[in-house]
């Protein structure tokens, strides 16, 4: 049983902070269960493939916004920086790599919220 | 019960808008909107149902700004308040919202207790702001109303440093307002109209305003005065006068002049002996003499610090008497008659606490004045709440238009039954309308919005319209509305579309079926002329070449007599089945009477190879009855350029075949003119 203070450790998010806002796990978990659902993420890299970076700014931006307040401050900078690049919707050289690194910071975030979901079902 | 605020969320992350609506829905009604063009037309629906909008700024379709920015045009933005709410900390984003009008400004991440405190504070502010709004401008709307509550108070003022009941005030009103109109009964020398009774017994209020500025001590002396402090006393009726003069209203309002003169003589005597100017008889004015009389009168039957009350019986005795100076004969009149009806108001008026109850009473009146306004916002929304039922249960394609916003917002059936949305911004450039119209239908629907005038303002029209890939007719009944029913400002247009498809089909029909045989479902003879006249007269020209082919059933008498009438229509059907098998859409062919039929058709060359060819196809049997035609056949230019014409001369050539023995077509020449005709000409 991996408690909900044990994944936001793990994720390097800010527990407190989140619980002081929230109240209880249960609310937590289930918002945490409707990022896992949540497409901005995809929205963002399909953005990003077809060059729209409008649409890449706000979904960015959206995730950023939503990452924040779900306390998970360690991918919500990563997000932020990439949504600062993105600010002027147009070709930069950063936003490659920024997205690398995007990308492995959400995916190991969906891992450890599944995991979290998993053992709790 | 107090109805619960309503709050609308516009975000366009489902988890923003859950995380919000989790701590709002306990004392809040929600609506969300997942992007700015939602929220914007939930705005102009429910505008005075929502409290409070949270808003986000970077949203697809419409931006929080773009928000703020058609708030402040629709002028919602003074109404309803906007929190927004961002991650964005840049103070060029917190600044621009502010300066759109945003109330307030929150980041992400946020809390529970700071959304709930703001959302709370700002609804609070906002309302009472409101409802002062509405005080305001109520309270102006009752002007006189408020004239009266400013005489009340000044003149409470005055009594309370009387030291007098506090009901001597309205005392003077009741008696002033029961001598004006006893003595309007008894004479018209005056010309009092009942507007100047009810201005004069409200300015009597103000008739010992002076007295304010006389000193306490004499005032309220108990004992007897002496000389020089009954002079001080006397000087309240002339500074009474000079304070009204001094009043900005006093040139405008006739209320203060009315007043003015009530301060300055209502102690001057009819014989001429009273102060400060010593006026004599009719030189004091009506309204002074009257006041003078109800002061008495009231000073004599109330306590004062200096005596006791007198009865009335002992007050009017007194006043008839002479005791308390002279006054107006007919007024003196006026009073013995009004006598009783003052002792028993007085005796009602008097009832401890009467004045601020009735104080009281007008304050509650202005206060539900206060409210009206709200009331009819409130039936305004039952109004549009049944409107919407209606809607909803009517199953039409009803759609408003707002010239302000340039925002056509169709209910939300009808937009599922067109396969458009609901909300549609600049609906003139939008293509899924232009998908709905052509664009010359389109021209014309606005061109009758455009001419409609508010005398007749209802315009409607019928148009194809694309609906989901197919053609379908639709009606539009509409009507532009104005502002103030005025034509000089277009505010909006509202209609309703209705499918008459199906009608229009079955109108297409009838028109069809004026033209068809029914027996054979080929044209009818008039039908067939007038297509024939339409081509001969506009289509055809020299080079092109027409045949027009008349031909009738051999011995079709006998078929009838012989198999009977539903065999003979069976056969004549095979004849039109035969025809229709045999000729190109493009053609002509028509029963134009009993066993009749006519073919007009167009062709290049090789005629004869044509007429044989369909002749030949006429004819053959029916169930085991032989059919046979004559035919005789006309052309185009060559035998004739009219239809007359055409079908007299192919009508000759039908009775030459005949005459050669039947079964047979016969082109027309120049030899049959004299034939008699084959087929009736009627």
């Amino acid at each position: 049983m991996l408690s909900v203070e044990q994944c936001y450790a793990q994720l390097q998010g800010d527990y407190a902070d989140i619980i002081r806002r929230m109240r209880t796990d249960e609310r937590v978990e289930k918002f945490l269960a409707m990022l896992v659902r949540d497409n901005s993420f995809d929205q963002l890299k399909t953005a990003l493939q077809q060059e729209d970076y409008e649409t890449a700014f706000r979904a960015a931006h959206t995730l950023k916004g939503v990452l924040l307040n779900l306390s998970l401050t360690a991918q919500a900078e990563v997000i932020s920086e990439l949504t600062e690049v993105l600010r002027k919707q147009q070709a930069d050289e950063k936003i490659g790599p920024l997205f690398e690194q995007a990308s492995a910071a959400y995916a190991e975030l969906m891992a450890g919220i599944r995991e979290l979901l998993e053992k709790n079902e | 019960m107090k109805a619960r605020d309503k709050v609308l969320i516009v975000d366009d992350s489902d988890i923003n808008r859950s995380l919000l609506a989790d701590m709002l829905a306990q004392d809040y009604d929600l609506v969300e909107a997942a992007n700015g063009l939602e929220a914007v037309a939930l705005l102009s629906q429910q505008y005075s149902e929502i409290s409070l909008v949270l808003l986000d700024i970077v949203m697809p379709m419409m931006d929080g700004f773009e928000v703020l920015a058609s708030m402040n045009k629709s002028g919602y933005i003074d109404h309803i308040p906007v929190i927004m709410i961002s991650a964005e900390t840049s103070s060029v984003y917190i600044d621009h919202a502010y300066d759109l009008g945003a109330a307030e400004y929150i980041s992400r991440p946020f809390d529970e207790k700071t959304v709930k405190r703001r959302v709370k504070n700002t609804i609070m502010l906002y309302a009472k702001q409101k409802y002062l709004e509405n005080m305001v401008t109520e309270q102006l709307l009752e002007k006189e109303k408020n004239n009266l509550v400013m005489v009340e108070i000044l003149s409470h003022i005055v009594e309370f440093r009387n030291g007098e009941s506090g009901l001597h005030v309205m005392h003077i009103r009741v008696i002033t307002e029961a001598l004006l109109k006893q003595l309007c009964r008894m004479t018209d020398r005056y010309n009092l109209t009942p507007e100047q009774i009810a201005m004069i017994s409200n300015a009597s209020a103000l008739h010992d305003i002076g007295k304010i500025s006389i000193p306490e001590s004499i005032l309220n002396k108990p004992g007897k005065l002496t000389p020089q402090e009954y002079d001080i006393i006397k000087t309240h009726s002339a500074i009474g006068a000079e304070m009204l003069e001094k009043i900005h209203y006093f040139e405008t309002e006739p209320l203060v002049q009315v007043a003015r003169n009530i301060c300055r003589w209502h102690h001057e005597r009819y014989d001429g002996r009273g102060y400060p100017d010593g006026l004599k008889g009719e030189e004091i004015p009506i309204s002074a003499q009257v006041v003078s009389l109800a002061d008495v009168y009231d000073a004599l039957v109330s306590v004062r610090v200096y005596k006791a009350a007198y009865t009335h019986e002992e007050a009017m005795r007194m006043i008839l008497n002479g005791e308390c100076g002279t006054f107006n004969p007919l007024l003196l009149e006026c009073l013995k008659e009004a006598g009783p009806t003052l002792k028993k108001e007085l005796k009602v008026r008097s009832l401890s606490g009467a004045s601020r109850i009735e104080l009281q009473d007008m304050a509650r009146n202005l206060i539900q004045s206060g409210n009206a306004s709200n009331r009819t916002l409130a039936l305004l929304e039952q109004e549009r709440t049944k409107y919407q039922f209606f809607a909803s249960m009517s199953k039409e394609i009803q759609f408003e238009y707002n010239y302000h916003s340039d925002l056509l917002s169709i209910s939300e059936w009808g937009a599922a039954q067109l396969g458009v949305n609901e909300v549609i911004m600049h609906p003139l450039q939008n293509s899924q309308i232009q998908k709905l119209f052509s664009s010359a239908d389109f021209e014309d629907f606005l061109a009758k919005i455009r001419t409609a005038q508010p005398e007749d303002p209802i315009l409607s029209g019928t148009y194809p319209l694309q609906v989901k890939g197919s053609s379908r007719w639709f009606k539009v009944v509409a009507r532009p509305l104005w502002v103030m029913e005025e034509s000089s400002e277009l505010t909006g247009v509202i209609g309703k579309f209705i499918d008459v498809h199906d009608e229009q089909v079955e109108l297409d029909q009838l028109k069809q079926m004026a033209k068809i045989d029914s027996l054979t479902g080929l044209f009818n003879r008039a039908y067939a002329k007038r297509a024939m006249d339409t081509i001969l007269n506009n289509e055809a020209d020299a080079s092109q070449n027409y045949a027009l082919l008349v031909f009738d059933i051999d011995f079709f008498k006998s078929a009838n007599d012989e198999y009977g009438h539903l065999f003979g229509d069976q056969v004549l059907a095979n004849v039109a089945h035969r025809i229709q098998s045999n000729v190109r859409q493009s053609d002509i062919s028509a029963r134009i009477g009993g066993d009749e039929f006519l073919i007009f058709m167009e062709y290049k060359d090789h005629l004869e190879q044509m007429i044989e060819r369909i002749f030949r196809s006429l004819n053959g049997s029916y169930e085991g009855y032989d059919i046979t035609v004559s035919m005789g056949i006309a052309c185009f230019p060559n035998d004739g350029s009219d239809y007359l014409t055409l079908f007299h001369h192919a009508d000759q050539a039908l009775y030459a075949a005949k005459r050669r023995g039947r079964r047979q077509y016969c082109l027309y020449d120049d030899s049959m003119q004299d034939l008699l005709t084959g087929v009736s000409t009627k």
